[in-house]
């Protein structure tokens, strides 16, 4: 299955809006930077005039700030060498407003008296708090979107995940279903009279595999019932006399547990742990609960080579189990694959905090 | 009790009607410009006698053992000692003033307020209600030693606060809408240094203008 590139994704899609992020911090700068200069009075042209340019020439530090250091050097960790460069930003700039500004709006307005708005010690000290307001207004920005993006960005992995689980369980029951397939067609050719048996009790683990393995989680009791169909449904195909030694050592027997993840096992030591029908080969099944701790453990006859089968079914059953495994108990599990020339082990052990 | 009476009703006349008066002085303590050209006998251009003198040199001949001043008297030394001591004469009324001599730029200005008057003898009630408020003098030291004093006009200063041409803290006040400033030393400094640079017209009191000219000076 082709996996999304979530990164690529995330990258086409630009959650950031420079437009919207500007226009909402200037213009709140603006009110409150006019509401201070009119000193809480109704505000005059003068005000609005010096408000304005005092925004214009603060613009220039702040962006310098914006897009010059907290990208170049805060957002890079290099923390001490931005604070240098945030006092050095803001010193200079306010040093040259302190000496430019009133002059340059004199000039350009010499019909107006910018007189009681900032002293010099003033100026220093509303460049440092603008500055210092803006940026962390810009990190809160920073987060909010880089919290978007990771909620989207989880979103598509748990869209992902089910997609790939849908996927995987859409590999099993058609195998599953084969497989018993086979075995009904294997009565009918041999006109059992159990026949119509075996298929309600086939239909019982369909139903199971088709309705109750889409839910999320299947308690413990669930699946050992329908082990235990399945291996009362094996008995029909000449399994008979074959023996299936299921210890089952539960504490909560509704210990949830992601399901279908024991019957491909089971499957596979049915297909490949017996030389024959008939024979005395046996089945070793551990089943153990305790608290969060859950084990499965299932031991077979190593028949491949003596019946001469091919790995290849086996490897697929195995490999979706691992898969499911992986995406459904991340570092919360162990797959444990013996394969020697006597016997066949695969040991599932899963610690799942419920 | 009489050249009280009429120190205060002058006082009054003088900065109540059109030149621009405040709260707080026009000068900061940076601005201060000791300046010595002032000292001596003056004579005015509508026959008044200017009797200025350096507000240092009066105090120390008058607290000549330093061990009697206190704490506050030290003070007021300090803070007014680059200052002078005017007193005006006019039609034989007398008005007394303290002076401080700064700089706006290169423009010499004196800030002038009231000194030492006694509203009791003309009204306990009224002399309660007035105020000692600070006005900007811009002098300006002709070729001819003469020296010119211009007030501000409280008019042009209406003027460039009725058109929102200026944000400068102020008070309007009482039933003719006196107009008192009421802005800090530092702002009322900035407004003179743009007042000077300003191109505006009649931005002197034409009626409170006075040219000096030393009494000795021979015609």
């Amino acid at each position: 299955m082709q996996n999304l590139n979530i990164n690529t994704f995330l990258k086409q899609t630009n959650y950031h809006r420079p437009l919207l992020f500007n226009g909402v911090l200037w213009s709140l700068a603006f009110v409150i930077l006019l509401f201070i200069f009119s000193k809480g009075q109704n505000p005059i042209t003068a005000d609005y005039i010096y408000t304005v340019a005092f925004l214009l020439v603060i613009a220039v530090p702040v962006c310098v700030n914006f897009y010059v250091l907290i990208p170049r050097f805060l957002k890079k960790e290099r923390y001490l060498i931005y604070i240098l460069l945030f006092l050095i930003n803001v010193l200079v700039f306010a040093f040259t407003n302190s000496y430019f500004f009133n002059n340059l709006l004199d000039t350009l307005f010499p019909n107006y008296f910018f007189v009681s708005y900032l002293s010099n010690l003033n100026i220093y000290l509303t460049y440092s708090i603008f500055l210092i307001a803006t940026t962390l207004l810009k990190l809160a920005e920073d987060w909010f979107y880089f919290n978007t993006n990771l909620n989207k960005t989880l979103r598509l992995q748990n869209q992902q995940i089910q997609t790939q689980l849908s996927a995987l369980r859409a590999q099993i029951n058609p195998h599953f279903l084969f497989n018993s397939l086979n075995v009904i067609y294997a009565m009918a050719l041999e006109k059992k009279e159990n026949i119509t048996t075996a298929i309600v009790e086939l239909s019982d683990v369909l139903r199971y595999v088709i309705y109750d393995s889409n839910t999320e989680r299947v308690s413990l009791k669930d699946e050992i019932k329908l082990l235990k169909n399945y291996i009362s449904f094996q008995k029909y195909r000449g399994h008979a006399s074959n023996e299936v030694e299921l210890d089952i050592q539960i504490v909560d027997e509704n210990f949830k547990i992601y399901p279908m993840l024991l019957l491909p096992l089971l499957e596979n030591s049915y297909k490949y742990g017996f030389s024959g029908n008939e024979t005395s080969d046996t089945i070793q099944i551990h089943l153990k609960q305790e608290a969060s701790n859950f084990s499965f453990k299932i031991k077979n006859k190593n028949c491949k080579i003596s019946n001469n089968m091919a790995d290849d079914y086996s490897g697929v059953g195995l490999e979706n189990l691992r898969n499911n495994l992986n995406l459904v108990y991340p570092n919360q599990h162990k797959f444990i694959k013996e394969e020697t020339k006597e016997s066949f082990t695969v040991t599932i052990e899963i610690t799942d905090e419920q | 009790m009489k050249r009280k009476l009429i120190l205060l009703t002058l006082g009054v006349l003088l900065f109540s009607s059109c030149i621009v008066k405040s709260i707080q002085p026009f000068y900061t303590t940076n601005t201060i410009k000791q300046h010595n050209a002032f000292v001596g006998n003056w004579t005015d251009n509508k026959s008044g006698e200017w009797e200025i003198v350096s507000f240092k040199e009066e105090w120390e001949k008058e607290n000549q053992d330093q061990t009697k001043l206190l704490k506050e008297d030290k003070e007021a030394y300090e803070r007014y000692k680059n200052s002078y001591y005017i007193k005006q004469t006019r039609k034989e009324n007398e008005a007394l003033f303290l002076a401080m001599p700064f700089m706006v730029d290169n423009h010499l200005f004196l800030d002038f307020s009231p000194f030492e008057y006694d509203s009791n003898d003309l009204n306990r009630l009224a002399g309660q209600h007035l105020l000692k408020t600070h006005s900007a003098a811009y002098a300006k030291v002709e070729s001819d030693n003469t020296v010119t004093l211009r007030w501000l006009n409280e008019k042009v200063m209406r003027q460039l606060l009725d058109n929102d041409k200026v944000r400068l803290k102020h008070e309007k006040t009482g039933v003719d809408d006196d107009l008192i400033l009421t802005a800090n030393s530092e702002q009322l400094h900035n407004f003179l240094k743009k007042f000077m640079s300003a191109d505006i017209e009649d931005k002197w009191d034409i009626d409170v203008v006075y040219k000096l000219t030393p009494s000795n000076a021979k015609p």
